[in-house]
Order: C-alpha cells, then sequence, then structure tokens
C-alpha cells in the first residue's frame, strides 16, 4: 500500500517534471468546448457546434448499414452510433431523424416494413446509450431512395441502411 | 553537459509523458474503453428480432395434404369408350317394315339413283312413287352391292367400329379446328345425341344431352364445348359413305351418341 | 358514375325491318345419370361413337367498320368515323387478350347497314374465322351514341348475341368494350374486363430521385389522367370497389401516412393518425373498411379502420412484419404476407384475424399477395433465384405456378374476371418499371402503353 503510494507520488513529481523539460509538449487535442466558442480548422471556414455539419464531421459516420433482408447492427454499425450518441448526448438540444433503406431486391410495402425496423434499431441503440428517445424520430423511405445506383451486390450493400439526419 | 541524472529523469519523464500523452488520446477517443462492454440483454430487448435464427416461428401444424390444391379437382373417371359389342347376335332382327315417311323417300332415291348397284337390276327409278321395299331390303347405298335380297343386318361389334371410324374420319377435321377456350375446357364431355337422315345430313339439331368432367374450374367453358359440338356438325356433314343397312337396326346409326371432348 | 344503359331485344329488333333468324331450339342440357356414364355396360340400345379433336390456337375472328343509317357529326367524330374507331376498340381488346386471331376495320371489306342482322357468311370464307362481329352507330339527339353489337357464329350460321348500348358521345370507347366484352364472354366462357380502369403510379426521374404521381385510365391505356402533382412520393394506390375513391400512401409533409382521394371532389383527405408510419391500403369488397400495415416502435402490423375514419382495429400481432394483405372477393377472409417463421410468407386468416394459416411452402419468398375476385387464387410476388416472378397458387396453398420469367416482376393486380394480372415489370440497373400485363396461363405477357414509366398498378372493377 505504501509502495503504491510513493509510487503514484512518483508518477506525479515526474509527470510535474516533464513540464521541466526543454522540448514543448506535443499539442494535444483536448475534447470540444460545450459553450459557443468557435473551432478553427485552419481553413477559414467556420461550423457550429451542435449543427448537422457539426455532426457529421464528428461523428465516425451518420450512416449504419445491414446485411440483407436483416435489420440487426454489427460491430461497425455500433461503433458508429457510438460516436453518435456521444455527440447526441454532448448536444442534448438536438433533435434528430433517422431514416430507414431497403435495397432494390425487395417488395415495395415489405421494404417500407424492413426500413423502419433498421431505422427504429438505430434509435433504440442510441436510446440505450442515452439519448433521449424523445429527440429521435424515424422515417422509412423503403426502395424509394437509393444511394447507389446500379443493380450489384455493392450497390445494395450501399443502400441498406440508417441515416442518422440533424433536423434542429 | 548532461549528467546521468538529468538524462535518467529526463527518459523516465519522456516515458511518464508518453504514457499521459496515449492515456489522454485514447480516452479523448473513446470513451467507451473505460466502460465496461455493453451487455447483450439490453441489444436483444429493445430489437425484437435480430437474425434468422429467433423464436419458434407460429406455422401452421396442418398436414401437407390437407392443402390440397382446390384446382385438383376430382377427374370424373372416364367413361370407358364404348366396346363393340361382343356378345354376337342371336335373334336376328325382324325385318323391319318400311312406313318411311315421304321425306326418307325422296332422300333415298337420289341414294338409290346413285348407287351402282352392279347387275342388280332394280328397277326402282320412279321418281315419286312409293319405294319398293322388298327390292330396297337389303340394299345399300355402297356401290357394287350386288345381293338383291339380304338377311336383315345387325349391328355387330366389328360394323359399330367401322361406322364409329368413318364417322370419326370425316368430322374430325371439323373437331381438330375448334378452339379451346380455357385452361381444363378439355377436360369436359359432351354427351350428344344425333339423329341422321339416311344421306347422313342432320335431321334434327345436335341436341346435347349432358356432360361429364365438369367442376368449379371449367364450368364456365361447357357452353363452349357445346359450340363447338354444333359447329363440328354444322361444317363436316353430311356424313357420307355409312351403310345403308345398319341406318335404322338396333343400334344403327339412324340416331346415335357421341361423346366429344376437345383435345386434351 | 353513368351507367351504360343496355337495350334490350326488342328496342334492336325495331331498328331492323326484318326479324332475325330464329335459334333452333334445343333441349336443355342434363346431366347424364351415372347409369350412363360407366362406358362398359353400354346401353343395349344406341351406337356410341367417342371423338376428340381441338386446338390451343387463337379463335379466327372477323370485325368489320360499323355502318351508320345515317351519317351525323358528333363532337367524337361522325358516325361513319366512330364506327370505324368502335370496331378498332373491340379489334384491339380481342387480339390483345391472346385469344383470338382477328381481321379488323381496316382489312375487312366494308359492310353495308342492311347486313347488320343479315350477316353474308359466304363472303367471309376466304378469311377463315369461325366467328363474326357486325354492329351499327347512330347518334341521338340528345348528345348520345347507340351502338349495336352482334355476333355471329360462321359454321353454324347462327347470332351467338345481340346487344345494344347507350352512352354519352364522349365516352364512345366505352361501347366499344362492353361490345367487346359481350363477344369475349360469350366465345371464351370468361368474364368480362375490358370496361374497366386502372389506377397507378406513373413515374420518372433519376433512380435515387424519382417522381412518382397517382394516375388513371382506362385498361388498355386510354383516357389517361394524373391525379397528383409528384411532389410528394405516391405508393401503392387502390381503385374503391364503388370507383369513387383511391386509397393511397403518400409522404406528404415526410410523414408517410394513408390518403384518401375522392374522384369527384378531387380532393384528398388523412385515412389515419400520421404519427406512425402507416401503408399499404386496400378496401373492403363492400368499400366500408380499409385494410392497412401500421408500424409502432419497429413492428409492423396489419390494422383494420373504417373508410370514413376512425380507430384502427389491430388484426395481427406477431412480431414479425405482418404486411400486404387482401380480402376474398366475399370479405371473409384475408390473404397477407409476414416474416414471422424467418421469411416472407403467404398466410389466410380471417377477416378479424383469427385462425391465421400459412399457405406457401414453396421454398421461395412469397409477397403482395392478392385475391382473385373470382375467389379461386391468390396472385403473388415470388422471390428466389435472384428474380421476382409473379405466380399464383391456390388460396389453400397448393397448386403453386409462376407465370413471369423476368428480374424484377411485382405487384400483381387481377383483372375483373380473375383470368389476366396485370403487374410492373423493372429493368436491372436502370429500375425503370413498366406496366404489364400477362393470361392466367402464363400467355401472352405484354406493355400496357403508358405516357411515363408505370408502377403498382391496382384494376378496378368492371363498369357499370
Amino acid at each position: 500500500m505504501a509502495r503504491t503510494k510513493s509510487g503514484f507520488l512518483l508518477a506525479a513529481a515526474l509527470i510535474a517534471l516533464a513540464g521541466c523539460t526543454k522540448t514543448p509538449p506535443p499539442d494535444v487535442p483536448g475534447p470540444g468546448p460545450d459553450n459557443g466558442t468557435v473551432v478553427d480548422n485552419g481553413g477559414g471556414d467556420t461550423i457550429r457546434p451542435g449543427s448537422a455539419e457539426d455532426f457529421k464531421r464528428s461523428v465516425m459516420s451518420d450512416t449504419v448499414h445491414f446485411a440483407y433482408d436483416q435489420y440487426d447492427l454489427d460491430a461497425q454499425a455500433r461503433a458508429i452510433l457510438d460516436t453518435q450518441a456521444q455527440w447526441l448526448l454532448r448536444y442534448p438540444s438536438v433533435r434528430v431523424t433517422i431514416e430507414g433503406h431497403c435495397d432494390e431486391r425487395g417488395t415495395r410495402e415489405y421494404n417500407l416494413a424492413l426500413g423502419d425496423r433498421r431505422a427504429n434499431a438505430a434509435k433504440n441503440y442510441l436510446a440505450a446509450r442515452g439519448v433521449a428517445p424523445g429527440r429521435i424520430t424515424t422515417i422509412s423511405y423503403g426502395k424509394e431512395r437509393p444511394l447507389a445506383l446500379s443493380s450489384d451486390e455493392a450497390s445494395w450493400a450501399q443502400n441498406r441502411r440508417a441515416v442518422t439526419i440533424v433536423i434542429s | 553537459m548532461i549528467s546521468r541524472g538529468e538524462v535518467a529523469g529526463l527518459a523516465v519523464a519522456g516515458i511518464g509523458h508518453a504514457a499521459l500523452f496515449a492515456l489522454l488520446a485514447i480516452g479523448f477517443l473513446s470513451e467507451s474503453n473505460n466502460r465496461p462492454p455493453p451487455p447483450p440483454a439490453m441489444e436483444v430487448s429493445l430489437v425484437d428480432k435480430v437474425g434468422l435464427e429467433q423464436m419458434a416461428p407460429v406455422v401452421s401444424t396442418e398436414p401437407e395434404a390437407a392443402k390440397k390444391s382446390e384446382l385438383d379437382a376430382p377427374i370424373e373417371p372416364e367413361p370407358a369408350p364404348p366396346e363393340p359389342d361382343p356378345k354376337p347376335v342371336t335373334k336376328p332382327d325382324p325385318p323391319k317394315p318400311q312406313p318411311k315417311p315421304d321425306a326418307n323417300a325422296a332422300e333415298r332415291k337420289p341414294e338409290r339413283s346413285n348407287s351402282r348397284a352392279g347387275g342388280s337390276g332394280s328397277g326402282n327409278r320412279s321418281s315419286g312413287g312409293l319405294p319398293d321395299y322388298a327390292a330396297e331390303f337389303g340394299r345399300g347405298n355402297r356401290p357394287n352391292d350386288s345381293r338383291s335380297t339380304n338377311p336383315p343386318a345387325t349391328m355387330t361389334g366389328e360394323a359399330a367400329a367401322n361406322i364409329a371410324s368413318a364417322i370419326i374420319r370425316q368430322v374430325q377435321p371439323c373437331a381438330n379446328r375448334q378452339v379451346s377456350p380455357g385452361p381444363g375446357a378439355e377436360r369436359i364431355q359432351a354427351v350428344v345425341r344425333l339423329q341422321l337422315n339416311r344421306d347422313g345430313s342432320l335431321a334434327a339439331p345436335v341436341q346435347i344431352v349432358g356432360h361429364n368432367g365438369v367442376d368449379d374450374s371449367n364450368e364456365r367453358y361447357v357452353r363452349r364445348v357445346d359450340d363447338a359440338v354444333k359447329a363440328i356438325f354444322a361444317s363436316c356433314s353430311p356424313l357420307r359413305g355409312l351403310p345403308a343397312e345398319l341406318y335404322d337396326v338396333t343400334r344403327g346409326w339412324k340416331t346415335f351418341r357421341l361423346n366429344y371432348r376437345l383435345k386434351g | 358514375m353513368r351507367k351504360i344503359v343496355a337495350i334490350g331485344i326488342a328496342v334492336l329488333g325495331a331498328t331492323f325491318a326484318h326479324a332475325a333468324a330464329a335459334q333452333p331450339v334445343q333441349a336443355p342440357p342434363i346431366q347424364v345419370p351415372p347409369a350412363q356414364q360407366a362406358g362398359g355396360a353400354q346401353e343395349d340400345d344406341e351406337l356410341v361413337v367417342d371423338l376428340e379433336g381441338g386446338q390451343s390456337a387463337p379463335l379466327p375472328i372477323v370485325i368489320p367498320a360499323m355502318p351508320t343509317a345515317s351519317v351525323t357529326a358528333t363532337t367524337a367524330g361522325s358516325t361513319d368515323e366512330l364506327g370505324r374507331k368502335l370496331s378498332s376498340v373491340i379489334d384491339d381488346d380481342l387480339r390483345n387478350t391472346g385469344l383470338f386471331r382477328t381481321v379488323g376495320p381496316n382489312s375487312a371489306r366494308p359492310i353495308a347497314y342492311s347486313e347488320v342482322n343479315a350477316p353474308n357468311y359466304g363472303s367471309w370464307a376466304t378469311f377463315g374465322a369461325q366467328a363474326l362481329v357486325q354492329g351499327y352507330v347512330r347518334a341521338n339527339s340528345n348528345g348520345t351514341l347507340t351502338v349495336g353489337c352482334y355476333l355471329y357464329d360462321m359454321s353454324t350460321q347462327a347470332e351467338l348475341l345481340r346487344q345494344g348500348f347507350v352512352v354519352g358521345v364522349g365516352d364512345w370507347r366505352r361501347a366499344a368494350h362492353k361490345c367487346a366484352d359481350a363477344v369475349y364472354s360469350r366465345l371464351t366462357g370468361e368474364g368480362p374486363y375490358f370496361d374497366s380502369q386502372v389506377v397507378y403510379v406513373a413515374e420518372r426521374g433519376p433512380k435515387n430521385r424519382r417522381i412518382k404521381q397517382l394516375a388513371i385510365m382506362d385498361y388498355d391505356g386510354a383516357n389517361h389522367r394524373f391525379l397528383t402533382n409528384g411532389q410528394s412520393i405516391v405508393l401503392t394506390p387502390r381503385l374503391s370497389p364503388d370507383q369513387g375513391r383511391i386509397v393511397f400512401m403518400s409522404y406528404e409533409d415526410d410523414r408517410p401516412a394513408i390518403y384518401i382521394y375522392d374522384m369527384k371532389a378531387r380532393r384528398q383527405r388523412l385515412l389515419v393518425s400520421n404519427v406512425n408510419l402507416n401503408f399499404a391500403p386496400r378496401f373492403s369488397p363492400d368499400g366500408r373498411w380499409v385494410l392497412f400495415s401500421m408500424a409502432i416502435a419497429g413492428n409492423t402490423d396489419l390494422y383494420r379502420v373504417s373508410a370514413s375514419g376512425g380507430t384502427p382495429q389491430r388484426l395481427t400481432t406477431s412480431p414479425g412484419i405482418d404486411t400486404g394483405g387482401s380480402y376474398s372477393p366475399d370479405g371473409r377472409r384475408i390473404v397477407f404476407e409476414s416474416d414471422r417463421s424467418g421469411s416472407q410468407q403467404l398466410y389466410v386468416m380471417d377477416a378479424d384475424g383469427s385462425n391465421q394459416q400459412r399457405i406457401s411452402f414453396g421454398g421461395g419468398r412469397y409477397a403482395t399477395p392478392v385475391w382473385s375476385p373470382r375467389g379461386d387464387l391468390v396472385a403473388f410476388t415470388r422471390i428466389g433465384g435472384g428474380a421476382f416472378r409473379i405466380g399464383i397458387m391456390s388460396p389453400g396453398g397448393g397448386g403453386e405456378r409462376l407465370l413471369t420469367e423476368s428480374w424484377g416482376d411485382e405487384g400483381p393486380s387481377w383483372a375483373p374476371n380473375g383470368r389476366v394480372l396485370m403487374f410492373f415489370r423493372a429493368a436491372p440497373g436502370s429500375g425503370r418499371p413498366d406496366l404489364w400485363s400477362v393470361d392466367l396461363t402464363g400467355a401472352n405477357a405484354r406493355k400496357i402503353p403508358t405516357p411515363l414509366d408505370g408502377s403498382d398498378p391496382a384494376w378496378g372493377p368492371i363498369r357499370p
């Protein structure tokens, strides 16, 4: 116990010592500020925190994808939604819509239902991460709004998706 | 000049610095690493169906046989084709009197005048008088009939088969032209009564007396099958070459039954 | 909607000086008593001949132009022009069934007015026709037309039917369809279907941003009109049984929900609150209910609601997607699709939601079921082997048969006589759909002409 304590003190001291070296500490990006200070990315554009653009830049992706005829979230999807949840928790007043989409290899009405399942799968995951469900509306577009236009597996995989869109 | 202590301190400081940097960087990028992994139970409870493997399906437990298609209507057992009568005829038909109506007499006249009865010398070419029954008895409308008197003709099985063939041969082309109105119409059999004159023309309109093989799925086509029968005998008429002596005997071709079906 | 007046034989008879030839009187057909059916124990008093013969080929038929007793001008053209146009429509209707080989008004010689009910059979012999359609047209003083319609059998030289129709001049095509329907029914045994309309979604634009409009047209593509302007996505319309309303789904205000469009008022109203996604609407056979699907928190079930609005009643409760849904013609049962078993399959239930039984076991995935108006079959989209195909099966589930073979055939809809199906066919790549129809036998798949692309067809009933 005493050894850990002294070890801790030693570590703290050494860390404090680090400030005395001649080399300047590397620039460590910290968490974004909660208030309205502007983050200058050096390119000259300004993005308001809590905005849709901020969302898109901040999260891993605004879109998760699904396997054919499925609506369960794989590890990649969960990772993406985790970053979305983080951001949403940071901006509690922001509301989003999650759109559920399908590929063209399903019939029209079933795809409306499947798109709704996908949107709700993403919504439920975010809610489980602490995002208040009242902030999230869902809408299904079935197969009506594909992203990729070819009739092949690559395009279909892109079209099976749930997209989170900041609406305020 | 850097002292050994300073080097050691710098090294430790560098490592500590790096450790701090690493800790902060990881902490910034993914706070969840510090959290326990998400409990799988929560995912399942919020999303009803996760994949193909799921709760027992609510499937009908009816045996497969119970789902027999409504279209698989039982097919009427096809009536066996009429057997040519195998029994030897034991009693000859009595000679039939010939009180034929005038129409028949009139029609028989052209037949008689057409038939080249070899050396029979039947001189009954009267143009309106009573037919000579005695001479006509047994006389056929076939050429080269040299017999002057015959025992009463009987419809043997073989004769019936020949007559049936002769009729079928003549009407087959007209039958083949009849268009099937729809799927299942070929299962319908129309039972028809035909009445012929001696010259093979229709003595009365074709009479549909019944049907076999009709079910819910083909009932709508019955009328067209009847139309086909009428069209056949309107187009392929008169029926020629039928033996006159078997015209009005028992089971003769004066009035007979025909079963007709569209080609299956 | 104005009913076409079918006028009786007596009125037509007055038009012509001489009466029509009398039909020979037939003994009413009777079922042969069982004793006579078995061929073995042959009745001992008659010769029996067995004849079999026929062909599966189109029936040759001649349709000369309809003459007019006196040439009169109308808002739809002069009566002699109308006579030719009427016969053309009849010609097209019959030929496009795939069941008739027609010689129409452009190839058949003109007929004299006096021939209409006294055909010159011999003059048509060269065509080898088995049937002859003749008629006449007359303009009445009140802005209507009278169209006479006669059908003759060329072999028996008998008149098979005569009917007359009175229509507004603007509805002249309907008179032709009514005549063609009478001829078609008499010569095939099927019910009529030409005098009907189809509602569908007219589409255009890039694949990721299609512009979709509600549209209605005659079944053959004539009299086409758009009903919405394309600003919102519209999907899956259905015509009410009384043909006065269209129920459909719209993304208006980004809230996809079901609306009812009133044809007379040319106005739509929201049917069910659009808080939840509701879609896939259809009318019950009596027009009083709308069966539809609603998705709540990721679960879709079947509901029904009064067609005048109200509280929806829930019919299915499975955790799977239950959607589609189509009433039997007697309104007592519903066929629908559900993936509760793990893949889309067809189920039948009573109209109150009880007795749900799976009926599809064919190894594919089955969707979009529609119950035939004559109750004997269910049509569907079958997904499997990389293709979408239209198929039929009995409502009990047996007798599955696929009717089309293409990459993306979807969404069948029955003609009013249950003999023909309309559906939409999409091409791979462009994904652009067109409306097609096909006969129940799988024959005669043909494209329906539409001004733009087309999808989600719904065939309406025979017009009165």
